[in-house]
Formats: structure tokens, sequence, C-alpha cells
């Protein structure tokens, strides 16, 4: 009857994300403690992965990718390694595109674009006029893949919002050509500010890129569509659950859902067909109802993913083994009893 | 057809339109009326005394500035008032120069690394309220009546100032920036010099318009206390004549300098280089 948390994956090393009891928060000035925003996150990420990170606004989903960056320090965690270090400070081996900011106000698009190239290239390369001009095609390239050539002396204050989406992604993108990093890409909202013809050009477009370099992509958005459709796994992050102890452990977001996903079609005419609508409505019913939260011992009919885990101890769920009844009971819900 | 018509005021309310010729003739108006009541004023003080020191026509102006710009003076034998401008212009120039400098790198630095900022902040704080003219005396008394405490006082009077508003906006720019560029591959390095040096460059030319009218209080306080040429000094030395008549445009030509520097700056903002400069970020 022993209710068994899953248990971890076998960790080979091959990992882009390794995070085990992570708990972080905020001082709240007004509570005068911290806040607890993060409850014990588990998130084992293989590299390659592309993986939709989605919950109700101001569960902490930037938060956590702020930890991945390392723009934040963990408070507390059994074990955490980003790309198998603990991650320092940001640096060129995890990138990240903002949904605002991030572009030099200063440098026109072409230079924007070739800021990466610019910080990294090295000095044989920075005076090699070849490697420029590999570099300047390069760049002309991605302006025309990205719909920007007409845009390229612009500076960003003189573009719209998509336009300047776009060369976000472009200036993180083209480093992986020319020099193979980062190998992890956060994307925190990346596409919460383009409109929606632009937005489907832009979610094909990542496809591709992550067809041809397999680059582990952590993808932070509001669109559930959106994170279903790209995604080979999608990770709801939700502060609307409840477990048997008292209340004031009960706050912050925990991971409610990991599931795998089909793998892609490339055709954004798969958001249309009867699977992918159900699927997308059973996530927002389960995970983003603050009216009906879901037991800390109901979480594992829905981490699916091979790679998702739960360390969860007996007083969290000590009414789900006691009396085994009700909504609550794990076994009802694995179909075991 | 009927053609529609409605009314627009030049004048009165909100919506009123003056229009371009309407507008300049309103706003020499005042000009006009303040020039007009000058002459009729230094007009009647003259037929009541026709040496009246106080008010000098516009007549006696020119003459005396028709002396000082072309007749060299008997001791030196240089023009004085060419002389002036230079040495008030070489004080001002050498005291904003230095003020620019040293606010635009250690300004940089307190805002972009806190150990920087936590280290000088105090400092940089305490000295912003310490008024550069209470320190004149000290300033003299250390540095001599030369050139020197006249440059320090202008550096110090606007560059502290300065320091602490680059510090300010440095601090405040978006983090994401920086983060940004650290993950495009950047040392810490690069992204003072290639992310943030360039974008406080417009910051620091707008800073410098504003400090332009205390840079050139300091230099007319400097040269009044002790100086042997300058705009000031001339102002100081005609006043223990009554010398209004030199005194006036002295001080009209003083505030055309001011203006002069102030489009200076505003031309140097308008360069295709800073077209990126204050246009809105969303």
């Amino acid at each position: 009857m022993d209710f068994i948390p899953r248990p971890k994956p076998p960790i080979t090393g091959n990992e882009s994300i390794h995070l085990e009891d992570a708990y972080h928060g905020y001082f709240d000035l007004s509570l005068r403690r911290t806040r607890t925003v993060l409850n014990d996150i588990d998130l084992v990420v293989s590299r390659g992965e592309f993986v939709s990170l989605v919950g109700p606004s101001g569960c902490g989903k930037s938060t956590l990718l702020k930890l991945f960056t390392g723009q934040e320090i963990v408070q507390r965690a059994k074990n955490f390694e980003v790309l198998g270090l603990l991650p320092s400070f940001p640096d060129r081996t995890r990138g990240v595109v903002f949904q605002n900011y991030g572009l030099a106000p200063h440098l026109t698009v072409l230079r924007n674009i070739l800021l990466g190239l610019e910080f990294q290239a090295s000095l044989l390369q920075r005076f090699s006029p070849s490697w420029w001009k590999r570099a300047k095609d390069m760049a002309s390239k991605y302006l025309d893949d990205m719909r920007l050539t007409d845009a390229s002396d612009k500076y960003p204050p003189e573009l719209s919002g998509g336009m300047r989406q776009r060369v976000a992604i472009a200036q993180t993108l083209i480093t992986i050509d020319l020099f193979g990093m980062p190998d992890l890409i956060c994307m925190d909202e990346s596409y919460g500010a383009l409109d929606a013809s632009t937005r489907e050009d832009l979610q094909i477009f990542i496809l591709k890129l992550w067809e041809k370099y397999k680059k582990t992509i952590v993808f932070v958005t509001h669109n559930l569509e959106e994170a279903v459709f790209l995604g080979t796994r999608v990770v709801v992050l939700s502060q609307f659950w409840t477990s048997d102890q008292p209340a004031a452990q009960q706050e912050g977001s925990r991971i409610i859902m990991d599931i795998p996903l089909e793998s892609h079609a490339m055709s954004t005419e798969v958001k249309q067909t009867a699977a992918f609508k159900e699927l997308t409505k059973y996530i927002l019913d389960r995970g983003f109802n603050p009216k009906q939260r879901l037991h800390v011992a109901q979480f594992n009919a829905d981490l699916r993913h091979p790679n998702s885990f739960s360390s969860l101890t007996r007083e969290q769920c000590a009414t789900a083994f006691v009396d085994g009844s009700g909504a609550t009971s794990p076994q009802s819900l694995d179909g075991k009893t | 057809m009927t053609e529609l018509k409605r009314s627009i005021p030049v004048f009165w309310g909100l919506h009123a339109r003056p229009g371009m010729v309407f507008g300049r003739i309103l706003g020499l108006l005042p000009v006009a009326l303040v020039l007009g009541l000058y002459m009729f004023v230094s007009h009647a003080r003259h037929l009541v005394n026709a040496d009246d020191k106080l008010m000098p026509t516009l007549h006696q102006m020119s003459d005396a500035m028709k002396t000082i710009m072309t007749v060299p003076d008997k001791r030196s034998g240089k023009i004085l008032f060419v002389e002036d401008t230079k040495a008030s212009l070489k004080r001002l120039g050498m005291g904003i120069g230095i003020a620019a400098v040293a606010s635009y790198f250690i300004g940089i630095m307190m805002g972009m690394f806190p150990g920087f900022r936590a280290l000088l902040g105090p400092l940089v704080v305490g000295l912003s309220n310490v008024n550069p003219l209470a320190l004149l005396v000290i300033i003299l008394v250390a540095l001599g009546v030369g050139e020197s405490s006249k440059v320090f006082l202008i550096a110090f009077g606007i560059g502290i100032p300065m320091m602490r508003s680059i510090a300010g906006m440095a601090e405040r720019m978006p983090n994401e920036l920086t983060v940004k560029a650290l993950t495009l591959g950047a040392s810490q390095f690069q992204v003072l010099y290639k992310i943030v040096a360039p974008q406080m460059l417009p910051r620091l030319i707008d800073l410098i318009r504003v400090s332009l009218g205390a840079a050139w209080m300091f230099v007319l306080a400097a040269e009044y206390v002790a100086a042997t040429e300058g705009l000031g000094f001339r102002i100081n030395l005609q006043q223990r004549y009554m010398n209004m008549a030199l005194i006036i445009p002295y001080v009209i030509y003083i505030s055309l300098l001011a203006y002069t520097g102030d489009l200076l700056l505003q031309g140097i903002l308008k360069l295709p280089c800073f077209r990126w400069y204050g246009k809105s970020e969303d």
C-alpha cells in the first residue's frame, strides 16, 4: 500500500539540466520573511530536448529560467547542474532570448546580429577579413531568414516589437552557427509580443534550427498551444496544488505535469487536430485551475515523461495513504486498487 | 457643395493655433516691450541728468564695446575683449572637460560595479551636497589664485553631480542587456565598453548641456574673487566705476556665449551616430 514516489531517472552525465529538491524564494517586505516561489522542483532535461515550460501567471517560470541562466543563485537544492556544472554567472554556454530588451539600442540591426561574433572572435579572427566576410554573409543570411534585410541599418528603437524579437533571436542563433555555442537556449516568453503569423513563422524557424543543431531549448511561454506544438515535452509549473503539510509549506510552485509530446510535424496544421486540442484542454483544466487544486500524490499520473521524477515525503501525502479514500487517493488514479 | 468651416482661435484656449508668422510676432512682442521700456526710461533719465551712469543709452553701450573691442590696452597692448573671452572660455573648457571625463569613467564604473558603487557612493553623494561656492575660499587658499583653482571649482562644481547622474543612469540600464551580452560571449570589460559606455555618451552630452549654466556661474564667481582677466573680472572691475555702458553688453555677450555652447552640444546630439538616442524604447 505504500505510495512510491516516482524514482529519479539514471543520471548519465549527459544531461543539460539536473535539478533536484530545489527551493527558491524572495524576501517579501510586507510578509517580513522569504516567500517561497519554487517549492521542491525536480527536473532532469537530457541534451537535445525541447522543453516547453508553461504555468499560470506568477508561477515562477521566469524565476526557474533565471536559475538556469545564472542570473539568480538557487537558495536550496540537493543537486543542481546545468551542462554538467553548477551554473555560474551568465556566459556563452547558455543563451537567452528575452521578450523585451536585450538589444543594444545604439547599434544597428546588422551590428546587433554581429554582436556575439564581435565578442567571441579570437584575436586571429578579429583581424582576418575573410572571417569577417564569412560572418557578414552569415548575418545577411539571418537577416534574410528573419525578413529583416530592409531594416538592417535601422536602430532597435525604430523597429516594431516583432522585428526586435527576430533580431534578438538571430543574435543568439548566429553564435551557434559560428561557435557551436550556446548548448542550452533559454527563451523567456520570446514570442509573447509577436502577431499570430510572425509567431507561426518563427515557431517553424526555431523547430528547424532545433532539428539541425539539436541544442537543448527551454521555452517559457504563456501560450499553451505554442508550448504543445513546439516541445518534445511540456512541463507545467503551477502554484495551484495542495498537500497534507501545513499551509506554510504549501507555498510556491511545483512541477505538477510533465508530458512527453509527439515528434514534430513541422506544420502548424497539427494544431487543428482533435488530439492536439484535447491535450491542451487537459493541461489547461488540470494545471491552470485555481479552484481545483490537485494533491501532490496525484501528480504521478501526469508526470509521464521518462525523465520526470518527484521526491515526496510521507508527511506530504499522509491522508492519501492512511484512508486511501476519496479523489485524493493516488492508488485510484494509478488504477491499481 | 457647402464649405465646412470651423473657426480656430489664434491665441486663446487649448485649441489655439498661432501659426508661424503670428507666432513669431507674439514672441517678439515682450522682447520689444522690455527693450522699448528700457530705452524710454534711459532717455528720460538722461534728460534730467546728462551724466547718468545707471541706465546708459544704446549708443553709449555700443561706444563702450567698440572701444574695448578695437583699442588695445595701454599697459599690455592687447585687446581686452579678446583676452577676456579667451581667458574665460579656457577656464570653462578645461573645467567642463575634466568634469566630463571624470564623471564618464568613474560614473560608469560606479553604475556597473556594485563594489565600486559601495566604495565611492557615500563619498560622491556627500560631496555633491557640498556647495562649491562655499568651498571657494578653501580652494583659493589650497590651490592659489592661479588658473588651477578656477578650473577646479568648475570641475568640482559640475563634475560631482554629473558623476552621480551617470552612475544612476548606468545602474538603471536594463539588466537584461548585460545578461544578453554576457550570454553572447562578452567579457565584463566588453560589456562596459561595447554596451554601456556608448549608450552613456549622448547622456553625458545632455548632462553637460544641463550643467552649462552652473559652469558659467562658477567661472564668473571665481573671476569675481580672484583674477586679472576674464569676462567676470571685467564686470567686477567696471563695477567700481559704475560703468554700466560696458557691463550690460558684457552680460548680454556672456548670455550669447552660453546659448552658443548649448546649440553646439545640441548639434552634436543631432549627428547621425546618435540617431538612436532619444527615441522611445517601447
